[in-house]
């Protein structure tokens, strides 16, 4: 299988992923307008990047701007690993937002059930 | 003024001993003569390690609330802003501690609350900063402008501490910063929940104390570093 088509395949749900939350976040008016096209862009310039990548490859290295050998199995792995890992970064860290918040509300309903009437 | 409507006063304190005892009469003094003496004065102490809970408890008339833990200033207004709420104030004005605001000035932020044309009415420093050392001019011009590029409200005195809300406000604001990022962030919820602002020009009276207080450079860095985690998040998260 070509490496590339690999590349999308791997890397296509999380673009998916991406727009679904972008679209559910809008709906629910989680979101304003602004973030909504930005988020939108965002994702659709990955799956530019992804649908494209043989043809930036081919661009870049025809203009002298890199001269990396074509895709390798090795590669694939790499860019699907870093798009893991982002998307592990950002879960993990929600979740700590998460847990901050609840722990800071706990923490300001505590005081303020032992707060003192002079 | 309507002595109907319910005014409550919020002072975030951390290790602030040496004056709040005089801010805290002198505003009750204020209060008195301009016939808000029902109002609730609110005094969230921010977990400090000094005699602030004993100054606050010889007075009377004042709500203490103890931070169990010390978490900041961001908290300790959330804290205060959440206990209006809850107790059905119809504004509140939060105030430092630390002696910089003049109670006339709250009295005038709150006279420009009740005319009901804004949500928020800030007491800015900066429309008239003379006496105001030149780096916290550039430091809360700077807040301003950074809080403008990363969310799109541009308030020229972001960063005051003087600030009152109405019952909409209260209702509809919620940030989650527990330092001074919150100053930022709750420009940004301002803005996302389309909130009115205004500002008023009001005067800082800065003793070596209270510029002693305050925000560091240093802390600008951690922040901004704040600032964009959430954005990010915001972004990816909603």
């Amino acid at each position: 299988m070509d490496k590339y088509v690999l590349l999308f395949i791997l890397n296509a749900p999380f673009v998916i992923f991406g727009y679904l939350k972008t679209v559910m976040l809008y709906r629910t008016k989680n979101t304003d307008r602004l973030t909504f096209v930005l988020r939108f862009a965002f994702w659709t310039l990955i799956l530019l990047v992804l649908v494209f990548s043989h043809n930036i490859y081919n661009y870049l290295y025809d203009h002298g701007l890199t001269d990396s050998t074509p895709l390798s199995l090795p590669d694939v792995v790499l860019a699907t690993g870093v798009m893991l890992a982002f998307s592990l970064c950002v879960r993990l860290y929600s979740k700590v937002d998460a847990m901050d918040k609840r722990l800071s509300d706990l923490h300001e309903k505590l005081s303020v059930n032992n707060s003192e009437d002079s | 003024m309507a002595k109907t409507k319910k005014l409550t006063i919020v002072i975030p304190a951390y290790n602030e001993g040496t004056v709040i005892g005089g801010v805290i009469d002198k505003l009750l003094k204020d209060l008195k003569s301009d016939g808000l003496e029902d109002a609730a004065v609110v005094v969230i102490n921010d977990g400090s390690k000094d005699n602030t809970a004993d100054e606050v408890k010889k007075r009377s008339k004042v709500v203490l609330i103890n931070h169990i833990l010390n978490s900041g200033a961001g908290a300790a207004i959330r804290t205060g802003l959440g206990y209006a709420r809850d107790t059905g104030a119809d504004y509140a004005v939060t105030m430092d501690a630390d002696g910089q605001h003049d109670s006339q000035d709250m009295a005038r932020v709150l006279k420009e609350l009740m005319k009901d044309k804004s949500d928020i009415v800030i007491g800015s420093r900066l429309i008239n900063a003379e006496g105001m050392p030149w780096y916290r001019v550039l430091l809360n011009k700077g807040g301003g402008l950074f809080t403008f590029i990363l969310f799109g409200i541009y308030v020229g005195d972001s960063q005051s501490g003087l600030r009152g809300f109405n019952k909409k406000a209260l209702q509809k604001i919620t940030f989650h910063s527990n330092n001074y990022t919150y100053n930022s962030e709750l420009m940004w919820r301002i803005k996302q929940n389309g909130l009115e602002v205004k500002e008023i020009p009001v005067k800082a009276i800065y003793s070596e104390y209270s510029l002693s207080k305050g925000q560091t450079n240093w802390e600008v860095v951690h922040i901004v570093r704040e600032l964009l985690k959430y954005r990010f998040l915001e972004f990816f998260n909603g």
